[in-house]
């Protein structure tokens, strides 16, 4: 698999940011600012004065002009924990150029991004139905720049269950920060109960979905056999024995466009950004207009 | 219906083809996929088919069975007839006069093929054409064939012969077909002109081609020189010709003789001393038109000598017989018990019976002691009846006899069953009774003692003991002068283990010795020699074959016999109309709609 960054990759996202619409809990010592009111240097706003409040807090000079005693209150700054899921099914490994390369270019942004925000972040490998850190927590570049080459080394093989997965995942955090789910979502697994969670958890929630081109609009005909690429075998149930016509290319379009519309109203309807990609489309483009537009990037 | 290009259909085999890359594309191709989920799902949205929708899954693969069959049938150029078929019958001459080559060295009989070649065009245009070849033995070349192709073929494998051309059984062949025919039209291509040809369309291909042709040979034996005669004729022009005599193959004489035109000619050959030969042949070196014609050769029979046993206790008149003819080597014996019955080509028991008659050789008995199966004599008659002969049959036992004044005093009447043939009565009696043995041999009965007669004292007794022997013992062949065409009569002799001819290109035909005779057909020109071999000897006999005389001359004859039906229309239309117009426009549908269908599937 090609590199995933490089300088050029990094410095295009220097100026970047990922968005979170509502920071809550988190570490001290961030740099995302809280809703709360906090202990930083910058100047948020004013209170009166209540008993047991600290003394050290209030404004001395507000009590000379209006013989009332302020508190003086500061910003909170929180350090976020987000976390990335890939979904590492042979379904990803598909498609020129490979989705697999386009989600993990994906992560590795939206990780530096995350990084670069002071914020921890982490990346989980999604594969049956089992959910596996790929490195535990990434904090600063430099452990980042480390993160990357495990991503590089990412095998993308055999099928996955999301909704599995994410049952039998423990820690997936609390109102600390952004899940990305990174998947093409061409399954029929309850990946939606592993979005509920997220959401449960007071997470906030996005959805990438990557295809290729040939998923979107496939270019064959005549009688197949179609072999999935998550197949266990020739007898598996998932290969689908079909004479491709006019007619079955159109109820395919039909098909497609429905689940589209599925994923974006289960999306919409929980807060959820949502956003799809194709393998063929450029970072830049995914970056700077797809994720600005769903508020996933600033 | 036909086509006018049938290998056109050969086309048609694309349809198995078709069938065979379709049952073959039935199976699924196998194809990767990221993911069959979508597919499944779309299953969902697919309309519900009709019943009749199935069919449509068919219907590229009939428009494409369509297609096939469309262009099979444009090359195929397929067309109705319109019933103005016409039957066209060639006959075609194929007698050696047809052999004749003119300037350029073509014969009659390739400008006659060549006639009959032009008439494969008709089939083009839906009429049929039938060939007979007239030769002596008229035969279908081919029948209503609507092939120009097979016409042609039939045309090159066609031989003229060397015989003649029964114009009869052609026409009569030709006649079977006109009568199942509705628009006949029979063309003879000979080389005779004819007054009255009637509705035939007779095509005289003679040009007046010169020929010298020798229409006989024959040689006579003088005291000290034998003569040798050749007739000739040289047809439609007067001619200065060199005339040769070959004996055994070596030339003997020539002479340079003047012919005047169709008049024969008589050339005559003498040694200067007796000639023994076997065969002689005169000839004209000429380079005229017909080849075939300018020899005629004489093969010299064999003498042959019978062995004879004579049983009899008193054989003066059949011994002094016998051995006055010169043919017989006579052995006498005074009763059966002493003589040898076996070897011998004829036995003859005078009055005497041995107790078993011999059956390697014909047998003649003069008296009824012992009388064989199927022939009983009636009481003995003493009147002095005249000895005659049954006129109303044929038989060589007849020749040269007169029987003036010859009597029987005693006789037996001799009554035989179907087997037995009666030659000689007296008084409505019969008195010579014969019947064959198998492989030639006769069994000849003479129911009156000679002694009893004076038929021994009469000049025919001599003649009646010749044809009595030839007659038993037939000769291996008779006649050594045939023409082509005609059948070779062999006769089987006792102990013949083999039989066969050699024929004038030195190739060799062997013939059956299962039936008492046996016969070739000969169809070449030449020197023949018929072989027999037996288990101690053998005999052979040249013969000769040659043409016809009637073939050595173009002859004008007065009319034809055929009668076609009378409603035959003079002119003939194209037969066949085509259906390339409807053909064409098929395949443009069809071209259209696999077109149409295939976007519709695939766009």
């Amino acid at each position: 698999m090609k590199q995933i960054i490089d300088d050029g990759f990094i410095a295009m996202l220097e100026a970047r940011d990922l968005m979170v619409k509502n920071p809550m809990n988190g570490l001290f010592g961030g740099n995302r600012r809280s809703q709360s009111y906090g202990s930083s240097a910058e100047f948020a706003d004013f209170r009166e004065y209540a008993p047991g409040d600290d003394l050290r807090r209030i404004d001395w000079n507000l009590y000379a002009r209006f013989e009332k005693l302020y508190l003086k209150l500061f910003v909170d700054e929180r350090q976020l924990h987000h976390r990335i899921y890939i979904d590492s099914s042979a379904s990803m490994d598909w498609g020129e150029p490979n989705k697999a390369h386009m989600a993990l270019k994906l992560a590795a942004a939206l990780g530096f991004l995350a990084v670069q925000s002071m914020d921890r972040v982490s990346f989980y490998s999604l594969q049956e139905n089992t959910c596996r850190d790929l490195c535990r927590t990434v904090v600063g570049r430099e452990a980042f720049y480390n993160a990357a080459n495990t991503l590089n080394r990412v095998r993308f093989f055999g099928d996955s269950d999301v909704g599995a997965a994410f049952a039998s995942l423990e820690d997936i955090g609390h109102g600390d920060g952004l899940s990305i789910l990174i998947s093409d979502f061409l399954t029929d697994s309850d990946w939606k109960s592993a979005v509920d969670k997220l959401l449960y958890h007071n997470r906030e929630v996005c959805l990438i979905q990557v295809l290729s081109r040939d998923e979107i609009a496939p270019g064959f005909s005549g009688k197949v056999l179609m072999l999935d690429s998550e197949r266990i075998d020739e007898d598996d149930e998932r290969n689908f024995r079909s004479e491709i016509t006019r007619t079955s290319m159109k109820a395919y379009a039909e098909a497609f466009a429905w689940h589209q519309k599925e994923l974006k109203d289960f999306c919409a309807a929980r807060n959820v950004s949502f956003m799809t990609v194709c393998s063929d489309e450029s970072i830049e483009r995914m970056l700077f207009m797809k994720a600005t537009e769903v508020g996933l990037i600033q | 219906m036909r086509f006018m290009n049938p290998a056109g259909l050969w086309l048609l085999l694309g349809v198995p083809v078709l069938i065979i890359i379709y049952l073959i594309k039935a199976q699924h191709e196998d194809r990767p996929v990221s993911s069959t989920f979508i597919w499944k799902l779309s299953s969902r949205f697919m309309k519900k088919r009709l019943p009749v929708q199935r069919i449509k899954k068919l219907l590229a693969f009939l428009l494409q069975l369509l297609l096939i069959v469309g262009i099979s049938l444009m090359v195929a150029r397929p067309a109705f007839n319109n019933g103005k078929s016409r039957d066209y019958i060639a006959i075609v001459d194929a007698s050696a006069s047809m052999q004749t080559k003119d300037e350029n060295g073509t014969t009659r009989f390739d400008r006659a093929l060549e006639e009959a070649e032009e008439l494969a065009k008709e089939i083009d245009k839906g009429h049929t054409v039938s060939i007979i070849l007239a030769g002596d033995k008229p035969s279908w070349l081919l029948q209503r064939s609507v092939s120009p192709s097979e016409v042609r073929l039939a045309l090159e494998g066609a031989d003229c012969a060397y015989g003649g051309c029964d114009t009869a059984a052609a026409l009569a062949l030709a006649q079977q077909l006109c009568e199942r025919s509705k628009n006949p039209q029979v063309m003879f291509f000979t080389d005779n002109s004819y007054t009255d040809t009637k509705n035939i369309q007779a095509v005289d291909l003679s040009n007046g081609e010169w020929n010298v042709a020798v229409t006989g040979a024959q040689s006579k034996a003088e005291k000290a020189s034998t003569e040798f005669t050749g007739t000739l004729i040289s047809h439609h022009r007067d001619a200065t010709l060199t005339v040769g005599l070959r004996i055994n193959g070596q030339l003997a004489d020539a002479k340079i003789v003047d012919c005047v035109a169709d008049t024969e000619t008589t050339v005559s050959f003498v040694t200067e001393s007796k000639t023994s030969y076997d065969t002689a042949e005169v000839f004209v070196e000429t380079s005229d038109a017909l080849q075939a014609d300018n020899s005629y050769a004489i093969c010299r029979s064999k003498e042959r000598t019978y062995r004879v046993m004579l049983v009899s206790r008193s054989p003066l008149y059949l011994e002094s017989a016998l051995n006055a003819l010169g043919t017989c080597q006579v052995t006498v014996a005074a009763s059966p018990e002493e003589a040898e019955l076996t070897g011998y080509d004829l036995y003859v028991f005078d009055c005497v019976a041995p107790q078993e008659y011999p059956q390697d050789g014909s047998v003649l008995v003069f008296g009824t002691q012992m009388l064989p199966e199927g022939l009983t004599a009636g009481s003995t008659v003493t009147t002095g009846a005249a000895l005659t002969m049954e006129l109303q049959q044929q038989s060589d036992l007849f020749a040269d006899l007169t029987l003036f004044n010859t009597a029987v005093t005693n006789y037996k009447g001799l009554h035989g069953n179907l087997f037995w043939k009666s030659l000689f009565f007296c008084e409505e009696e019969a008195v010579l009774a014969t019947r064959e043995m198998g492989n030639g041999l006769q069994f000849t009965v003479v129911s009156f003692d000679l002694r009893d007669s004076n038929l021994p004292m009469q000049t025919d007794f001599l003649l009646f003991m010749r044809n009595l022997v030839e007659y038993s013992v037939p000769a291996f062949l008779k006649d050594t002068d045939h023409t082509v065409g005609s059948s070779v009569t062999l006769t089987v002799m006792p102990g013949a283990e083999a039989i066969y001819v050699e024929l004038p290109d030195d190739s060799i035909q062997a013939l059956s010795t299962a039936a008492a005779v046996t016969a070739v057909t000969v169809d070449a020109v030449g020197i023949y020699t018929a072989v027999m071999t037996t288990q101690d000897s053998g005999e052979y006999v040249d013969f000769f074959v040659h043409v016809p005389e009637s073939e050595s001359r173009s002859v004008s004859l007065a009319e034809l016999s055929l009668e076609l039906p009378t409603d035959i229309s003079q002119d003939a239309e194209d037969a066949i109309s085509e259906l390339w117009f409807w053909v064409a426009v098929i395949m443009l549908i069809t071209v259209l709609g696999e077109w149409g269908w295939y976007y519709h599937e695939q766009y």
